[in-house]
Parts: structure tokens; sequence; C-alpha cells
């Protein structure tokens, strides 16, 4: 039965696989014109999905470093999977970028030969490069460090890599997918000082909903208990904690919206109203309704805590995909006609294999390396 | 001991002179052009002559060899009212070539960069498609080439039954991509600009360096634009500037652009 259900779950993903493998090879033949992008909304849902998938990968390896650095025993056991998702994250985003740039190969010679040191872009690339290098070392040492547990050095060397870390992934968050936008002087959307917090609170959520998902999905499906009691019930209030800093940042970005009298304001609350209504609600109501849940006992327990991660997912990814799109949809005129961005199928069917290839990663990371039976010995 | 002071002036004379030979060759052959050379660039629109009639962006796409849907000399217009009191807004824009331009500072690979002139160019061979340029520009005048340019002159569907394909049509006159190609672009920039990059006005930078005006400048029918250089006390441009009270789109955000609009009908209408 478990075979059956494997079996099925695996021809699912391979199927979205090839599938966005088709988007890339069609993308590639027929050029970014197969994409919703215009002149005035250069980039779509892409580089959305690109920041929430940053935004996991640095949240996932601050929570590596809190586990490591305070010595939170009861997180133990998520230790070696905040890693994990860390990494697929971080290649995952890295896949999107590339799906959204027109020439991938010269992108990634970026920070080796191309050097501007006035742009955002070119500091956070380098950043993935380092960041990228020292997740995968740190995984290294881990997994070396659980094969010999009566080897310091390696337990060592991963505390150490998880504190250098920890500073990576703030900037990873705060460069590329806040300062990536903050910056941009020329969409007032984005040239907000509360969109840096906004992102790394947002980023930090998404991460412990994730590991949240994962636990539950161990424990239904593998039937390994990741996550205790006392566990279940610290991860409940730190999402109680970091959901009610994004609706306090949510909120304000409503009222600063609602009463602007800048047509820049004036224009994105109408987007927000009417348009990206759906993911409007999506965010604000879904960070709502997991807060909610949380706060009820039972909330903090499987699968009520379950259901409020996958809100908050929802909610985030709502939040991402509003703030790049309607950055750019509002008109730099007044008096331009907006212009409104749809995904086209072929992005969707590339969005959708990428994250299946990092279900498939995660899965042959976990399985294939034994690093199941390793982690269960050690739990 | 006389004689050891001689050596010495001897010694110094001949450095001296050496050193100023050096200096001078050096002057001549150094790539960098002197203050003289270097000029700003910039470019006027009197909007009480501008008609609105887009010839500014037909001959640009001719001179330049500007893909379908891809404007480098483009406009902003807008609708007001209703009839009788309807009022309609004109303003031609393009490249501002900012001389703090935010595509250049954001740009990671350096495609967009500054020539000695001020003219904001960008290097096709340099740069990623990351369209970050776009996405910077407070004016939306950098368009991507998301396809192969110029794909329906490479169509070999008939339109009409007995006549010629496109691409036919364009073998016939031996036209390169197009039949109405403009060799003389390539001298400074790719002729025709490849699928996955960025692309804009350069201020016909390949007819600037043979002394001539963009073919904007040149060819408007009303004489609406003016081209010259903002460092050069004796140009026109900047005659007109001190004669009446031009305005620039955005001013605000500081990326000091160089096309200056002059004589607008109706202040603080226009998009700022
Ligand atoms: S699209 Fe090209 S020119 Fe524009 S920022 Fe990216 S690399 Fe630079």
């Amino acid at each position: 039965m478990k075979n059956i259900k494997s079996i099925i779950w695996y021809s699912c993903l391979i199927a979205i696989l090839l599938l966005g493998i088709y988007g890339v090879i069609v993308q590639t033949i027929e050029g970014h014109a197969v994409t919703g992008i215009s002149k005035q909304v250069p980039w779509g849902i892409y580089i959305a999905a690109f920041t929430f998938f940053i935004g996991i990968s640095a949240g996932s390896t601050i929570i590596s470093f809190i586990i490591h650095v305070f010595k939170v025993e009861h997180l133990k056991s998520i230790e070696f999977k905040t890693i994990a998702v860390g990494l697929i994250s971080l290649v995952g985003a890295v896949l999107f970028l590339i799906a959204d740039v027109g020439n991938p190969i010269r992108m990634m010679k970026v920070p080796i030969i191309m050097r501007n040191t006035s742009s955002v872009f070119f500091y956070s690339s380098i950043s993935y490069y380092i960041f990228g290098g020292l997740l995968v070392y740190q995984l290294v040492n881990y997994v070396r460090a659980i094969k010999n547990p009566k080897n310091e050095k390696f337990r060592r060397n991963a505390r150490i890599l998880a504190i250098i870390l920890f500073p990576l992934a703030m900037g990873i968050v705060l460069v590329p997918d806040g300062a990536l936008f903050s910056f941009v002087k020329a969409r007032e959307f984005w040239n907000r000082p509360l969109l840096l917090p906004h992102f790394a609170n947002a980023a930090l959520v998404s991460a412990v909903a994730v590991m949240v998902v994962i636990a539950y999905i161990s424990e239904k499906i593998e039937k390994v208990e990741l996550l205790n009691l006392s566990a279940k019930v610290l991860i409940g209030y730190m999402l109680i904690f970091l959901v009610a800093g994004v609706l306090f940042l949510d909120l304000f970005d409503i009222l600063v919206l609602r009463y602007s009298e800048k047509p820049e304001g004036i224009e994105a609350w109408k987007a927000l109203t009417n348009e990206h209504l759906v993911f409007f609600l999506v965010n604000i109501l879904g960070l709502v309704f997991a807060g909610i849940l949380l706060l009820i006992r039972k909330g903090r327990e499987f699968p009520n805590l379950f259901y409020s991660a996958i809100l908050i997912i929802l909610a985030i990814s709502a939040y991402r995909y509003n703030l790049i799109i309607i950055g750019q949809e509002i008109p730099l005129f007044k008096g331009q006609n907006v212009e409104l961005y749809f995904p086209t199928l072929i992005e969707i069917y590339i969005c959708a294999g990428v994250t299946s290839f990092m279900t498939l990663s995660y899965h042959i990371l976990i399985g294939k390396l034994k690093i199941k039976s390793i982690i269960k010995n050690n739990i | 001991m006389e004689n050891k002071k001689n050596q010495r002036r001897d010694f110094l004379k001949k450095a001296g002179l050496g050193l100023a030979t050096i200096a001078s060759v050096s002057a001549f052959s150094s790539p960098l052009p002197t203050n003289e050379e270097k000029k700003r660039l910039a470019m006027i629109v009197d909007l009480q002559k501008c008609t609105g009639c887009g010839a500014c962006t037909l001959v640009c796409k001719n001179e330049n060899n500007v893909q379908d849907g891809v404007f480098w000399a483009n406009k902003i217009c807008k609708t007001e009212g209703k009839f009788p009191n309807v009022r309609y807004d004109y303003i031609p824009t393009l490249c501002n070539h900012c001389d703090k331009a935010p595509c250049v500072k954001v740009c990671p690979t350096q495609a967009m960069h500054k020539d000695e002139n001020g003219i904001t160019m960008h290097d096709t061979e340099k740069c990623v498609g990351c369209r970050y340029c776009m996405v910077a520009c407070p004016y939306q005048v950098i368009s991507y080439n998301g396809e192969k340019p110029h794909k329906r002159w490479r169509s070999e569907e008939k339109l009409m039954v007995g006549t010629a394909s496109p691409k036919e049509l364009n073998e016939k006159v031996g036209g390169d991509t197009i039949p109405y190609y403009n060799p003389e672009r390539a001298e400074t920039y790719p002729g025709i600009r490849p699928k996955n990059v960025v692309e804009k006005c350069t201020f016909c930078d390949h007819l600037v360096k043979k002394g001539e005006k963009p073919r904007c400048v040149q060819r408007c029918p009303s004489k609406a634009r003016t081209f010259g250089d903002l460092d050069n006390p004796n140009d026109k441009v900047v005659s007109l500037l001190g004669k009446h009270s031009p305005f620039r789109l955005k001013e605000n955000l500081g990326t000091e652009p160089k096309v200056f609009y002059i004589r607008n009908f109706n202040p603080g209408k226009y998009p700022r």
C-alpha cells in the first residue's frame, strides 16, 4: 500500500517536472514572448517565486542558527532538515532566476568577470555562490557529525558554520529580496523603508511554516516523529509571534496605501482591492486565520499546526506575488494606462516544474543518502 | 667644479626636454578624449512646436532598425474631460540619457554604460537580459527583445495567393532580415539587436560621431527638437534653456535627465 502511494507520488512529481522541462524548451525556442511580461511589467511570476524561495532558504538557515547557538533541544530533530531545505530552496530560487533571465550562462559569470560594484544584483549574485557553498559544507559536516558521534570536530565545524551562515542569511534576505526592490526609486510601491523588515519577517515565518509541513508529512507518511509535543508548542508560539509581526507590517501598509494622496498610492490601493483582491485576501485572511488557529491550545498540535502552516505559506506567496507585480503595474506616469500582468501557461508549467524538482531533490537528499535512517536513530 | 655644474644643467635640460616630448606624445596618442572633446549632449523638445505627428517615432524605427512592438522614441498621451471640454495632452519621450542614470547604476554587468559624451549606451554582448535596468528606469524607455527580432520578415507564409512571402521579398531586395535595413546603424551598435537582451535610444550616436544630429531631430517636420552640448555656452540648447523655463520628467528622483521640455501649454498638467 505504502509502495503504491509512493509510486503515485513520485509519478506525479516526475510528470510535473516533465511539464516544466517542456515549458523551458518552448521558452528557449520562442523566447520570453511566451511569458506575460511586458515593457511595463518586466518581472513576472519567476521573480515572485524567486523571492519566496530565497526567503525560505534564508529563513531556514536562521532557524538552524537558533537551534545550534541557543541549543534548543526540542528542535534538534529538525536541524538537518533546516539545512537541507535551506540548500534546496536556494537552488530552486536560482533556477527561477535562470528561467527569468535571457542569458543564464552569461549571468553565471556576473560575480566573476562582470563587475558593477554599484549594482545590488552584483552583491546578491556573489552571496548565492558563497551561501550555497557554505550550505553544502554545512550539510557534509552535519552528516559526518551524525555518522561519527565521537568525533567532536564535525559538530564544532557545524556550529561555527551555523554562526557564519546567520549574517549571510540575513544578507541574502535583505540584499536581494529587499534591497533589490526597495532601492528602486522609480517604483514608489517598493521604495518604502519598511519593505526590508517586512521581507525578512515574511521569510522567517514562511521557513518555519515549511518546516512544520515537512515534520507533519514525515510523521504521517514516513512514520517518523520529528517534533515532540514540546517542540510543536514551541514552534506554535514562534509562529504566533512571527505572524503577528507580519500582520502588523501588513496593516501598516494597508493604512499607508488606503490614505495615500500620492497617485502611486491611490493606484496601488485600487489594484489591491480590484484586480489583485484575491491575492490580497489570501494574504491577510490567511495570516489572520492562521493566527487564530495558533492561539487555540489545540492549534499548536498536529494537525491544526499543519493547517496554519499551509495558510501561512499561501499567505506569504500571495504577499510576494502582489508586491512584485503591483509594484510594476502601477503606471509610471499619471494618465498612463494600467497594464495588467497575467502569468501564461508556460510560466506556470515552469514554476510547477521547478517546485517539483525541489521536492524530488529533497527526497533524494534525505532518502537516497540513507540520511533518513541516520536521523531516525538519532532521535 | 664649473664643469660639473654645466653637466648637471645639460642633464636637467635633456631630462626636461625628454619629459616634455613624452608628455606631448602621450597627449596626442591618448585614447581618452580631452576636456575639449568631451560633451554633455542634451535634447530640447519645444512642446508648442510639437504637433504630435509621430514622425520622430517612425524615423527612429527606420534609422535604428527597431523591431515590431519596440519604440525607442515614444510618447505619453492622455485625454481628459468630456465633450465639449476635452483636453488632449501629448509629450514625446525617449531615453533621457540621465547624468545619474539609474539603469547604469543597477546593471550588474556594466552593459549599460556612459560614453564620453554622456550618452547612455548599451552593450548587447555584456547584457544578460535580467531587465533590472527596465525596472529601475523611471521613464519606461527601455525595451526587451523577448523574441527573435523582425519575426514577421522571416515568415514564409504568403499573405495573399500569388504574392511573395515576406521572406522571399526580403531575399529579393537583398535585405538583411528586413528589406529597409539601415547598415549605418551597425557602425557603433549591432544593426539588429538579438533576442533576450534589452535595447533603447542611443541619441543616434553613430550619427553624432560624424557630427550629425540624431535622426528624430533632423526629420521633425515642425523643428520641435534641438540637440546640442550643454557644456558649450555658444550652443543653441544653452540659449534656449536660458530663454525659457524648462522642465524635465520626474526631476524629483534626482536622475538629472538630459531631455528638456520647454514652452508647455499647461504647466502642471504634464506628467512629471
Ligand atoms: S538587462 Fe542587460 S543592460 Fe539591463 S540591467 Fe540586465 S544586464 Fe544590464
